[in-house]
């Protein structure tokens, strides 16, 4: 499978992602990037059969709630091994945020969904 | 040419030939005294195998060890840097509990330091895999294990919702507990790259 769509979280959605929910109070939840963003393109990647490249570089720090509002809550819609199927993580400047979001995706624990 | 070859060379060479000179000269000077002129080639190997393992030692061995040494030295350096930003994790909590009010910028704050941290975590994973690859795989994940626990606590649970306005008692132990906990852990890495 090719990578067909690319989604840089710092330009689409912010560089300051923080809470988890929205009802959490915070404009940039990763709720909200979820329903907004990530849920749509990775809906999509599924029904077209590639990958979605999904870029968190260039944000000012990635909180663990906002990696579980967003990817943990898509792994325990989807089961982890479709989400890994049609998204990549890219994270050049820090590639412990990669493995961060990897590890909710196998292993959505800190999602209270 | 570095400094030490170029003492074996200028100095220690030359020495050599001139005790043989003079050696030779004494024996024309003592005229009773006799040279054996037949060579054990034992005793030759033996001297040969001397004068290897004497030049080795300087060059090859204490090299290695040094390098060791400068590369354990590296590794520690970066967890060091890790504790005092770990630290400064710590202190905007304990911080906000002795003010009694926890700001959005306090949130901001820890985000931002701890985006510093896995930086450092980073650059500690790549100097490992490269210095000691055979130690890299479980002192990596070990790290990892201890950082990811600190952080969650402090990115992802009440701390992480706008409606965290204080610092209570119960939780400023929890975060001092946790970061205890932490430093403990990188600590007891330290102690293992000593013995690696």
């Amino acid at each position: 499978m090719n990578i067909e769509d690319t989604l840089v979280v710092a330009k689409e959605f912010t560089d300051h992602p923080a809470a988890r929910y929205i009802a959490d109070g915070d404009e940039w939840s990763g709720e909200r990037f979820l329903n907004e963003l990530l849920l749509p393109r990775f809906t999509k990647a599924m029904e077209g059969g590639y990958i979605l490249l999904v870029d968190v570089d260039k944000m000012q720090g990635c909180p663990t709630s906002f990696i579980s509002g967003s990817f943990g809550v898509l792994s325990l819609q989807y089961g982890s091994k479709e989400v890994l199927k049609h998204i990549e993580i890219k994270s050049e400047d820090n590639p412990i945020r990669k493995e961060r979001i990897i590890q909710e995706i196998t292993d959505p624990t800190n999602t209270n969904p | 040419m570095n400094f030490q070859s170029k003492i074996v060379l200028y100095i220690f060479i030359p020495i050599a030939f001139a005790l043989g000179i003079l050696v030779r000269k004494f024996s024309e000077i003592l005229p009773n005294s006799t040279f054996q002129t037949q060579i054990n080639i034992l005793d030759l190997a033996n001297l040969l195998v001397s004068l290897l393992i004497a030049f080795m030692i300087p060059f090859f061995v204490t090299k290695i060890i040094e390098d060791n040494r400068g590369v354990k030295a590296c590794l520690i350096d970066e967890l060091r840097d890790l504790l005092k930003i770990l630290i400064k994790i710590r202190d905007v909590v304990s911080n906000a509990h002795i003010n009694g009010s926890f700001k959005v910028a306090d949130r901001d704050n820890i985000i931002y330091t701890f985006d510093e941290a896995e930086l450092k975590v980073n650059s500690f994973q790549e100097q490992i895999r490269v210095g000691f690859p055979e130690k890299s795989k479980k002192t990596n994940n070990k790290l990892k294990a201890l950082f990811f626990e600190y952080q969650n606590l402090l990115t992802s649970r009440e701390i992480a919702t706008s409606t965290f306005k204080k610092v209570d008692d119960r939780f400023n132990r929890e975060n001092n507990t946790a970061h205890s906990k932490i430093e403990t852990g990188i600590k007891t890495i330290i102690q293992e790259i000593h013995k690696f």
